[in-house]
């Protein structure tokens, strides 16, 4: 990436189960050329949509038997996925 | 991702109804089994407009008075951490007026009893175009316990769509996570944005996920919140006239018999983040807690409980 010219945005996404192909049930967008980026409306319904606009999935959560004696906890959201897109960047705007 | 899809600081989407509550016109009564499911359930209960806007005025004083005073010795009627909570604020402190008015007085009693001591409290101030935000988070440390506190949630004057109203999530309160190692999650299916008229309460379990949000809005938002503390079990402290007509049998089981009319099926909300592996696993908690508080160690949710109770008993005759 050329840092002079291009800025990475990412996307958490975050699905209802394992499967790239599962329903999106939410998401955290971050713009290198703006901080204070958000995205309050989810356009894609599965995170394999997110693909097919272009982005570039670069890590996934592992999955993770429960430990002993723990199986039925629930904490954080379980199945995380991660893209990338490469923008141009845009004149400063702060941050 | 579609350019119209991003907007910076924008609303919350409200699309979710309000919290199943009873229709009160005496607040003398106690919250009702269906009440207290949708707790148990969603983590939250939300009663708009509740406090007389003459009392509202005379609150939103007292908190620009605690606000100027905080941590010094002239803040008035300050609390210590332990007190019972029908001491604190005495008169004639408009705090305390809300506090003990029936309308609160009810959730208290019926959720964490009128024998609770005060946690903590805080006036949380929002100016006008303040755009900065908290990041998701659920309050205090890690809590494996069953029994549970209540956050209560005063908001003295009207908050509209615009109004930094506090952002939340449904569903969130019983899994376990320390405070902000949830501030990663910016957006999730169903979140809620508290917008309401004056004299508003809304009622959280301690575990719920929310945030403090931006008030892009010209109206300066102020809101007390105070963390109670149960001091003996909190069994059957609602009104339960309806317990025994409403509770299900254990084999109340949505993939086999079951009777949508009992309180199981509130139980059973599902909130649009879950998936099906969230949704089951909410339902064994939801089930224990609801053990909890109705003293019914064999109630169950569709089987998981009791399946996996009786096989554990097989194991240990186990010759």
């Amino acid at each position: 990436m050329n840092h002079a010219t291009e800025r990475q945005q990412v996307l958490f996404v975050w699905t209802e189960n394992s499967s790239l192909s599962s329903r999106i049930v939410g998401w955290s967008f971050h713009d290198g050329n703006d901080p204070d980026a958000d995205l309050t409306e989810m356009a894609h319904v599965r995170a394999v949509d997110v693909l097919a606009d272009g982005w570039r999935l670069i890590q996934s959560s592992q999955l993770l038997t429960r430990p002993a004696g723990d199986e039925h906890a629930a904490g954080v959201l379980e199945y995380e996925w991660l893209f990338e897109r490469v923008v141009a960047a845009e004149p400063r705007r702060g941050g | 991702m579609a350019a119209s899809g991003r907007r910076r600081h924008g609303r919350l989407p409200t699309g979710q109804p309000l919290s199943t509550v009873s229709e009160m016109t005496e607040w003398t009564s106690l919250l009702s089994t269906g009440d207290v499911a949708t707790f148990v359930a969603r983590g939250f209960l939300e009663f708009p407009g509740v406090i007389p806007d003459e009392l509202n005025a005379a609150a939103i004083d007292e908190c620009d008075r605690i606000l100027a005073t905080w941590g010094s010795p002239r803040r008035p009627f300050a609390p210590s951490s332990g007190d019972p909570w029908t001491a604190i604020y005495p008169d004639p402190s408009a705090i305390g007026s809300v506090l003990r008015h029936p309308a609160v007085r009810r959730i208290v009693d019926s959720l964490v009893g009128s024998d609770a001591v005060f946690d903590h409290d805080f006036v949380h101030l929002r100016p006008p175009a303040d755009l900065s935000y908290q990041q998701l988070h659920a309050d205090a440390v890690i809590d494996p316990n069953t029994a549970f506190d209540i956050q209560i949630f005063y908001f003295p004057h009207e908050v509209g769509p615009d109004g930094g109203g506090t952002g939340f999530v449904p569903g969130t309160h019983l899994r376990r996570v320390h405070e902000t190692q949830v501030g990663r999650y910016r957006h999730l299916r169903g979140e809620r944005q508290w917008e309401g008229p004056a004299g508003s309460i809304v009622v959280f379990h301690h575990g719920l996920w929310h945030r403090g949000m931006p008030n892009p809005g010209p109206s300066r938002r102020v809101m007390y919140k105070i963390r109670l503390n149960p001091t003996a079990p909190q069994v059957r402290r609602w009104d339960t006239s309806d317990l025994a007509d409403a509770q299900n049998p254990p084999n109340d089981h949505i993939f086999a018999t079951f009777d949508a009319g009992r309180i199981g099926m509130t139980l059973r909300t599902r909130e649009p983040w879950m998936g099906e592996p969230d949704h089951r696993l909410e339902l064994m908690a939801r089930a224990r807690l609801w053990r909890y508080l109705t003293g019914d160690d064999d109630y169950d949710l569709d089987w998981y409980r009791t399946r996996l109770d009786a096989r554990v008993a097989l194991e240990r005759e186990t010759p």
